[in-house]
């Protein structure tokens, strides 16, 4: 069969809370009163902006300590990477892969994905449309277990509060490290992946 | 002009098609990018009412009682989600903890009130007061809902504590392994057929 | 795929009847029932479980936190301190405490809570465990029928929990010393008690301690037991040499009290409880009989006292009768010098039987009749002299003998201290010996021993040369002589000489001869008559082949 016409073409928009189709005019879902953007907002730019204060924060994120640990007497400061070769040297390595992908593979995915998405759509590039929009929902699908990390250490720290014993307490590296997850999310929520598609459409 | 209630636009490239009826198991295809544009129902909203109210109840449990308890030496220790997120915030790592609270605790609340409130007026066949903000709350609420996250979070921490230490998962972490589960079933996009069956009320 | 909707051809067949179920109640509501189930069983099984809320005061909150710090009664947990707050008036902290459901009994009115928290006190340290898990709180039960829901914490635990069997007493002594609650009683070195509390006596003149002893050796303390500070270290360089006596180790380090009942306490009757005695300072003061009255008396020594101590015994006859108490300079004006004055006193009470005898001779003894006798024993020559009790650490002793041949002196029975006269101490002997030694030395006639000595030795070193000029080489030469011969001999005996060669062909030589001679008595013994007939042909006297028989028949021969 042909290809689906494009809503556009149609003068048809959609409604991204309710699922409604809406005409290209109105500025409020009749269904859901919220307001109905063609497009999102600036999503090349906001998208942009996020993504590069996401890659600023995570510098920080992986220098700066996220955890001390103070077994006995001997303290320790860990990074995520720390704590990951840590888990590897320790035996579990399962453990040590999970919270690598979780903690560097997934961030630096996004990165990669957005900014390559980012980049074709500004250059109106037509290169491999339908891979990029599944791109797309990759990241949209995993972009929130990165928060993975920050709940390990907040429960660990819960946990393991016995003063002089032993006690686990999270350092600044975390906040640096949550915000690179949020600002990543938000990322990808401000991108529209319909600019995708929008180069087959002329009159953009 | 034909704004047929029975479209439907593919919101990751834009395509107009027609809605289908589907039945449970199928789901509906965008052909241009391959993105699901709709999945078949199984659950009726009477079940779904039972299983929101299912789900708040297994949720104050779930947060009542401690999900790990940790024991060394005749010292122990237990930790609620609330605790969890209590130890985040001292400090300048308090902005986390208000993070965590939203994702492991505040989101799925409101979303578990909010499905009750308004699943259980559509049992009845109404609409619920307020019906359109509860329906758009639960919308802006979805991506910041993280149970799964902190189901595997919970498991990593045990993983990673049991060496040194005795561990014993609490019972809150059963409840909430079943929340997640409930909440998988019921908090998808398939709340949007609501807005189907309840739209000759809404005005 | 995107559909057309199609068209629906026209069915032939009937529709069917269609019943919808009356209550639309689906199976999946059991869910939502079992949860609840689950959920309310949980809540109540936790608040079955709850037991009585008491509250306890305390000083201070040090150690204990809400929701962590536990109550142990014996180690057991009880309780679990739920909410710790201050008190309207800031005075105190209250503590919120939930005990268990089978510590009912701990809210009697007669309880007692006491926070542990690791003390080094009398008993050594104590509650270490608790550096590690945080502070508890302690409890003891009470036996009382009230039930009371607020109660005041004790900072210190108590010495004694109820149910203790013993019994308490009161000592008095002069001071604390390094007593405390907690330090040892002991009886015989075994641990029997402690001291559970101190005070001041009400006028301020010494200090009440109460000690519990517990059964069933409560029985051994009777109405004439003496008890002693055990503190410590009793270290006494005296007369006798360097004592060390202590009790046990704890109480170096927290003090101790001591006691036992002396020897000769014929009607011994366990004491009641909260009976007083005196606490004193050392065993043998405690086990000392009583010491009587005391007398005063001084000494007047003109020599250097160096090495008396206040405290040092003063010995009569080698009985230790008193103590100096004081030792001064005083000027005689009239001979220009500093004598020592020695204040010192007796006890004659510690002569024991002699006194008994002197006293019933006297009469009662009062100030005056023992003045004089005393001025009797002076007359008889009674005389104080300051002797060595140890030559190491020039310590001093007084010592009361009577000496013969002592210099009549005048005693002044009016004088109170009594005056005794002195005569100089026996150190003053040993200088004159000594003395008497240096004195012989100087008389040898060490001049001449030395001349003589040298001359010896000059006529010795005159020897000595001569020995080495002649002699020696003479010897040198006989020795090279004799090493010559023994050369010569050693060729002459060794392996591969000549000479050797020579003697073994020699021996070799005598030993065929002797073989041949032997053959040749052989043959003569076996044929006496070849002595005449000579060697027939048979026989070789060489060989030993027996002619066939070894007989000694004559046998027909063929005779040449």
């Amino acid at each position: 069969m042909s290809e689906p016409v494009y809503a556009r073409q149609l003068g048809l928009v959609l409604c991204h809370t309710c699922g409604h189709v809406c005409q290209a005019g109105e500025h409020h879902c009749p269904r859901c009163h919220s307001t109905v953007h063609a497009r999102k907002p600036d999503s090349i730019a906001r998208t942009w902006a996020l993504l590069i204060a996401a890659l600023i924060f995570y510098i920080p994120a992986n220098l700066l300590p996220v955890m001390r640990t103070n077994m006995f007497g001997n303290a320790s400061e860990n990074t995520i990477m720390s704590g990951v070769i840590e888990f590897w040297h320790g035996g579990s390595w399962d453990i040590a892969v999970l919270i690598f992908f979780a903690s560097v593979v997934v961030p630096c995915m996004k990165f990669l994905i957005l900014g390559m998405l980012l980049v074709t759509c500004q250059r109106k590039s037509h290169w491999a449309m339908r891979e990029r929009a599944r791109l797309y929902r990759f990241i949209e699908l995993i972009g929130y277990w990165s928060m993975l990390d920050v709940l390990v250490v907040a429960l660990v720290a819960a946990l393991v509060q016995f003063r002089s014993l032993s006690s686990i307490d999270p350092l600044l590296g975390i906040v640096f490290f949550g915000l690179v997850v949020v600002l990543t999310m938000l990322a990808a929520m401000s991108f529209d992946p319909r600019l995708i598609w929008d180069v087959e459409v002329e009159d953009v | 002009m034909n704004t047929s209630s029975r479209s439907i636009i593919c919101e990751h490239c834009d395509s107009l098609f027609e809605s289908v009826a589907l039945t449970h198991g199928q789901k509906a295809e965008c052909t241009r990018c391959g993105a699901v544009l709709e999945r078949g129902q199984r659950l009726s909203i009477q079940a779904l009412f039972a299983l929101a109210l299912t789900a708040a109840m297994l949720f104050i449990l779930a947060n009542a009682f401690p999900v790990i308890s940790i024991s060394m030496e005749g010292l122990s220790n237990e930790a609620t989600l609330l605790a969890s997120v209590e130890a985040l915030a001292q400090g300048r790592i308090t902005p986390m903890a208000a993070v965590t609270g939203l994702t492991i605790i505040l989101a799925p609340l409101l979303q578990i009130c909010l499905l009750c409130w308004l699943l259980g007026f559509a049992t009845a066949g109404r609409a619920a007061p307020g019906f359109r903000t509860c329906m758009r709350a639960l919308e802006h609420l979805r991506p910041w809902s993280m149970l799964e996250v902190c189901l595997l979070g919970i498991l990593v921490a045990i993983i990673k504590l049991a060496g040194m230490l005795d561990v014993h998962p609490g019972f809150g972490l059963w409840a909430l392994g079943m929340v997640t589960v409930l909440l998988i079933l019921i908090s998808g996009k398939g709340i949007r057929r609501l807005w189907d069956d309840l739209e000759g009320q809404l005005r | 795929m995107s559909d057309r909707p199609g068209s629906t051809p026209a069915s032939p067949a009937a529709a069917p009847a269609v019943k919808t179920r009356r209550f639309n109640v689906s199976l999946v509501w059991i869910v939502p029932i079992i949860a609840a189930l689950v959920g309310a069983s949980m809540l109540i099984s936790n608040g079955l479980n709850a037991g009585p809320q008491i509250e306890i005061s305390f000083e201070t909150a040090m150690g204990l936190e809400a929701n962590k710090t536990q109550v142990k009664y014996k180690n057991v947990v009880i309780g679990q301190v739920t909410a710790i707050a201050l008190s309207d008036d800031r005075s105190h902290v209250v503590a919120t405490v939930d005990l268990n459901k089978s510590a009912e009994g701990f809210t009697a009115e007669d309880s007692v809570f006491w926070v542990v928290r690791p003390r080094i006190g009398a008993n050594g340290i104590s509650g270490v465990d608790t550096l590690l898990s945080g502070a508890f709180i302690g409890a003891d039960a009470g036996s009382s029928e009230e039930r009371k829901r607020q109660f005041v914490g004790k900072e210190t635990p108590p010495a004694i929990t109820y149910g203790e069997q013993g019994k308490r007493f009161t000592l008095h002594t002069e001071d604390l010393g390094s007593l405390d609650i907690g330090s040892p009683v002991y009886y015989r070195r075994i641990e029997v008690g402690q001291v559970v509390s101190y005070q001041l006596a009400e006028d301020g003149k010494g200090v009440d301690v109460e000690i519990f002893v517990h059964a069933p050796n409560d029985k051994f303390v009777t109405t004439d037991t003496r008890f002693w500070n055990a503190s410590g270290i009793d270290l006494t360089v005296g007369a006798s040499g360097l004592k060390v006596n202590t009790e046990s180790l704890s109480t170096i380090l927290a003090g101790g009290v001591a006691f036992v009942e002396p020897k000769y306490s014929p009607n011994a009757t366990p004491a009641t409880e909260r009976s007083r005695f005196d606490l004193f300072a050392d065993q043998e003061t405690a086990l000392a009989p009583p010491d009587g009255e005391p007398r005063y008396i001084s000494m007047s020594f003109n020599q250097s006292l160096r090495g008396l101590a206040v405290n040092a015994p003063v010995e009569f006859l080698g009985v230790n009768i008193g103590r100096v108490v004081s030792v001064n300079l005083d000027y005689d004006a009239k001979t220009k010098s500093f004598p020592s004055v020695v204040g010192a006193v007796i006890y004659p009470d510690r002569l024991g039987k002699a006194h008994e005898k002197l006293l019933k001779e006297m009469g009662t003894e009062d100030d005056e009749r023992s003045a004089k006798l005393m001025s009797a024993f002076v007359k008889q020559g009674l005389r104080a002299q300051a002797r060595s009790a140890n030559l190491i650490t020039g310590q001093l002793y007084i010592s009361l003998s009577f000496l013969p041949n002592a210099a009549p002196v005048a005693f002044d029975v009016a004088a109170r201290p009594l005056r005794i006269p002195t005569v100089p101490g026996s150190l003053d002997k040993v200088q004159e010996q000594l003395q008497g030694v240096v004195d012989k030395i100087s008389k040898l006639p060490l001049d001449e021993i030395a001349n003589n000595l040298n001359g010896s030795l000059s006529e010795m070193q005159k020897t000595l040369r001569q020995v080495n000029a002649e002699v020696l080489p003479q010897m040198r030469g006989t020795l090279q002589q004799t090493q010559k011969t023994l050369a010569a001999a050693n060729s002459t005996f060794a392996d591969d000489s000549p000479e050797r060669q020579q003697l073994s062909q020699a021996m070799d030589e005598v030993q065929r001869t002797a073989r041949s001679v032997r053959v040749l008595t052989d043959f003569l013994s076996r044929n006496p008559e070849a002595l005449i007939r000579g060697r027939t042909k048979q026989g070789e006297p060489d060989a030993f082949r027996s002619p066939g028989n070894t007989s000694r028949e004559i046998q027909p021969e063929a005779q040449p």
